[in-house]
């Protein structure tokens, strides 16, 4: 290993680590969060993940370009239960609760992002 | 003596274009759990040959590989060939210009190209689902890349040093 091989290696690593802590502390501040489901023919929909009871897991399916995309959600989280695809790393991702970890499902053309709702504690305003 | 060097030389690069089909297969029924992250075992052939016959004949084994992975796996004109032969392009490129530079050696040219693979492989993925949702996966490519790309950079290494394949080599030149 040359000494511009450690260089490179320690800048690779810091610059991941940096990344994803940057991510994980970001997500922290999160609240109110929905994930947004975008399916194979470019519809999406917005699901609450906050607020629910907890314990209760819901599921809710999808259109896959290979199949039906199953998704199951509890409070707070969302995960790809089942889906048809060759490797199956949608359903092996897991649940997510991070705004920083979507879930993307390619062969089917599929994905949920999360995001934060603004909580303005008012319904409207009149100006 | 040229035919007999150049039957050499077609073996070897059959060989290793038979191997790294296989490598790549099983690899893709290894799951990481993670979309466009991969060890990227197969990439050791296209870095052997990188440093012993040049970047002409690397590529051309590397096209071979992706498009006959492609065809065995049934993927090809699917999304997952787009990012699969993007990510070995930008992976190839980055590759051959630091394998230029003599600041690095190997083990960088194995950890950028394994990085360069998933970086190929996300901008891919902006195109053909019209969202920038796989950049999120960008630091854990980084992350990955590093011991990814250190094995399969140790691996090449240690062929390229062995004797009897440095043997065989002088005997296609």
């Amino acid at each position: 290993m040359k000494r511009g091989d450690l260089i490179l290696v320690g800048a690779l690593l810091t610059l991941s680590i940096t990344i994803m802590v940057v991510f994980a502390v970001l997500n922290a501040n999160t609240s109110n969060l929905i994930a947004v489901v975008t399916d194979a023919n470019g519809e999406t929909e917005t699901i609450e993940l906050y607020g629910l009871e907890e314990g209760i897991t819901y599921e809710k399916t999808y259109v896959g370009t290979l199949g039906d995309v199953v998704v199951e959600y509890e409070n707070g989280r969302i995960r790809v239960a089942k889906e048809t695809s060759p490797q199956n790393i949608c359903s092996k991702q897991g649940w997510t609760s991070s705004v920083y970890k979507p879930l993307v499902c390619l062969p089917n053309d599929f994905y949920i992002t999360l995001d934060s709702k603004e909580d303005t504690g008012i319904d409207g305003e009149v100006g | 003596m040229k035919n007999r060097s150049e039957v050499y030389k077609v073996a070897l690069l059959s060989m290793f274009l038979t191997v790294s089909i296989v490598v790549s297969i099983i690899e893709s029924y290894i799951p990481t759990g993670i979309p466009s992250v991969r060890l990227g075992l197969a990439n050791v052939f296209t870095i052997i040959i990188l440093y012993t016959y040049g970047a002409k004949d690397a590529l051309f084994v590397l096209v071979l590989r992706v498009f006959l992975v492609g065809i065995l796996r049934g993927t090809i004109a699917t999304p997952t060939f787009i990012l699969s032969a993007s990510g070995a392009t930008l992976s190839f490129m980055v590759m051959y210009l630091i394998s230029k530079v003599k600041y690095f050696s190997i083990i960088s040219v194995s950890v950028l190209g394994s990085l360069a693979h998933s970086v190929g492989q996300i901008v891919a993925s902006i195109f053909v689902m019209d969202t920038a949702v796989m950049i999120y996966y960008f630091p854990i490519s980084i992350a990955v890349s590093i011991p990814a790309g250190i094995i399969t950079g140790l691996l090449a290494i240690k062929v390229l040093k062995m004797e009897s394949f440095i043997e065989y080599i002088e005997q296609t030149k």
